[in-house]
């Protein structure tokens, strides 16, 4: 299993050898600002400047949005393994951080997990020089396959317990928690909300690929793709899964898909995400405690002045991604969970108008 | 707001009184998460009726393990999930988060250093993130785990969270000079705080204090008292009040006062709607004075300086 699909992840990458598989494995964190308004643009980009001399990358269409420039760390440690075989990686892992709007706060982390590439005879590690001339790689020394990788990954509690293996979550907190410290913020968020985290994994294609499959015709032969891929980029497979209150992951079998873009998309559905469990979870409690009499809840308020309008689904998606987004909105619903969501907001307002216009009457 | 829970005795009550606290807050809607920094002694599991961690969590991966540095992030329990009381699951409709940051079994104090400071701080900023309400049970008397509160609040990125601090005292002579001690006295809070470079003023006004184990002399428990009995109960009452008011920790610096009950006193659990009307073990006033407790903390007005 481990042998099969060569070069997947990044099949632009020149070390690419036969019997060799990369998976691509990560987890963004999405979090509320902890600043009483939105920032300024000038405001965000001094918050992820964090690297002195490094750009921020900045965007205005759609939404604002600020990227941080790449950071990088050097891991030596076991890879996690549903089966709990021990394989050690070496190598780096990128993360960075991004705020959109001015408002919300994101980090991630993701690292190219090279399997096999070298036989279990090469015992001797290479010098850390390789490593940082291929950041965001990892290389495993010893026989793992992709899928106990990714489901070691995908599944294994991060955080509590003795951190034995590569843990991309605390990495990933630990950036979020380093952003949320920055002195231009005034750490008094309009309300509370809870961080959630996205994992997720991209695995070559399996031909065999059971169940559903939404191999898109659409895109295929668009021939945009990201890097100088042989062949066009698609999509086999994608499993969404909201596994707890804060916990999502996301497993997409594909070839031929630039990294980059798998880790924006990843971005981009753990924000839109964050927004409807945050603004499920208002409207949840604002039902329980309706006063009743037309009165909005006050929970609803700073949803509506700072969250409303954040909604941009796909916008920094590259085109031979985008099936992966339909398919969610297909099935997982996200747009017309939204819809649905601010629609009662808005009722609510209506409402609370009409009874005010009422006691104004009287 | 993060809300620092301290005595200057052991037996005050004090544990017991911030998880009634963290409780009733909780089910008025806020999202409350409750940290055991009483290293020596973790009993916040055994007070909210999670036996799995009734003497602090096993298995290293509680706020011990976490402050130094041994795993990434301190095992955060959901209660509503935990706690072994029928009235309570499933867990209450438009009940606020309510999480349990435990100790750890056979964890003991132990010095601090620069970098469990830093690992506090960021702890606790993400915690006020997140979370309406942070409690912290520190230790009893100036412990490290105070030294350590005091420190990190002095940080940049803490300053600007609101920290308040709630000095627990029962209601008797010795403990009403050990409070006034803890809180003004020399290496008391405010003194210690200042020298780490807190604003004196803005920690003088962060300052509050509970009385706990008050008896009521009004209340039915006295009815039974000799005429004589009742009068020096009131003497006293009256003489403790004058101490109080002479140490500064009279009525403007008062936050609640919870009375005397055996629930609280021998049992240190939560108290219930069903332990006052249906088991009728507990006073209606005790859950009355918890909930003016839970009311305050988190009423502005309250932790106004005069």
């Amino acid at each position: 299993m481990g042998a099969e699909g060569g070069g997947c992840a990044e099949a632009g990458d020149a070390t690419s050898a036969g019997g060799r598989s990369d998976v691509l494995v990560g987890e963004v964190r999405t979090g509320l600002l902890a600043n009483s308004r939105a920032l300024t643009e000038p405001e965000a980009t001094a918050v992820v400047a964090l690297r002195p001399g490094s750009q921020v990358r900045v965007s205005v269409r759609p939404v604002p949005h600020a990227v941080s420039p790449g950071l990088t760390l050097g891991v030596h440690c076991p890879v996690p393994s549903a089966s709990g075989t021990r394989c050690d990686g070496l190598g780096t892992v990128l993360s960075r951080a991004s705020l959109t709007s001015g408002r919300l706060v994101q980090a991630s982390t993701h690292a190219r997990i090279v399997l096999g590439g070298r036989g279990p005879a090469v015992e001797g590690h290479r010098p850390w020089a390789h490593h940082l001339v291929h950041p965001g790689a990892i290389e495993v020394v010893g026989r793992l396959p992709a899928d106990d990788l990714a489901d070691g990954f995908l599944l294994t509690a991060t955080g509590d317990g003795p951190g034995a293996v590569l843990d991309l979550g605390a990495v990933c907190g630990r950036l979020l928690d380093q952003v949320q410290e920055s002195p231009i913020l005034d750490q008094k968020p309009p309300f509370r909300a809870r961080r959630t985290r996205f994992r997720f994994v991209l695995l070559p294609c399996r031909h065999t690929a059971a169940g559903e499959s939404f191999r898109d015709s659409g895109s295929e032969d668009s021939g945009t793709t990201f890097g100088p891929s042989p062949a066009p980029g698609h999509v086999c497979r994608v499993d969404f899964v909201v596994a707890d209150e804060t916990l999502r992951t996301l497993r997409i079998h594909g070839s031929g898909l630039g990294l980059v873009s798998v880790v924006g998309l990843c971005e981009d559905l753990a924000l839109h995400d964050w927004l409807l469990t945050t603004v499920q979870h208002v409207v949840a409690g604002s039902r329980v405690r309706a006063g009743g009499g037309g009165r909005l809840s006050s929970q609803l308020k700073p949803v509506i002045d700072h969250l409303l309008h954040v909604w941009m689904p796909a916008a920094r998606v590259g085109e031979e991604l985008l099936p992966v987004w339909a398919g969610l909105e297909q099935r997982a619903g996200f747009s017309r969970q939204w819809e649905s969501l601010v629609g009662w907001i808005r009722d609510q307002l209506a409402l609370s108008l009409l009874a005010g216009l009422g006691d104004g009457a009287r | 707001m993060i809300l620092f829970a301290t005595s200057d005795k052991g037996g005050t009550g004090r544990s017991v009184t911030s998880c009634n606290v963290a409780l009733r807050c909780a089910l008025q809607h806020k999202d409350v998460c409750y940290l055991d920094f009483d290293f020596g002694s973790p009993t916040a599991g055994a007070i909210f009726h999670v036996d799995s961690v009734a003497r602090g969590i096993a298995g290293g991966c509680g706020l011990h393990s976490y402050l130094e540095g041994s795993v990434a992030a301190p095992a955060e329990l959901d209660l509503w999930r935990h706690i072994e009381r029928a009235e309570l699951q499933p867990r209450p409709a438009g009940a606020g988060r309510l999480v349990l940051l435990p100790g750890e079994e056979g964890g003991g104090e132990f010095p601090i250093d620069d970098e469990m400071i830093d690992r506090c701080q960021r702890l606790l900023r993400r915690l006020a993130e997140e979370f309406e309400l942070v409690i912290v049970d520190l230790s009893a008397g100036r412990s490290y785990a105070l030294q350590l509160a005091l420190e990190v609040t002095a940080r940049p990125a803490l300053r600007a969270v609101t920290t308040r601090w709630l000095v627990f005292h029962r209601w008797t002579r010795q403990h009403i000079i050990a409070a006034a001690g803890l809180a003004y006295g020399e290496h008391g809070i405010v003194a210690t705080a200042a020298a780490k470079g807190h604003n004196h003023d803005r920690l003088d006004d962060s300052v509050r204090f509970v009385r706990t184990a008050v008896p009521a002399p009004e209340s039915p428990q006295f009815a039974s008292l000799l005429p004589t009995q009742a009068a020096w109960l009131q003497e006293t009452d009256a003489e403790l009040q004058k101490l109080a008011a002479r140490r500064g920790v009279g009525r403007s610096v008062l936050l609640g006062s919870v009375p005397l009950d055996p629930v609280l006193q021998w049992r240190e659990q939560l108290i219930l709607d069903s332990d006052v009307w249906t088991l009728r073990i507990a006073n209606k006033e005790t859950s009355a004075a918890l909930d003016a407790l839970a009311d305050d903390v988190l009423n502005d007005d309250a932790w106004e300086g005069l």
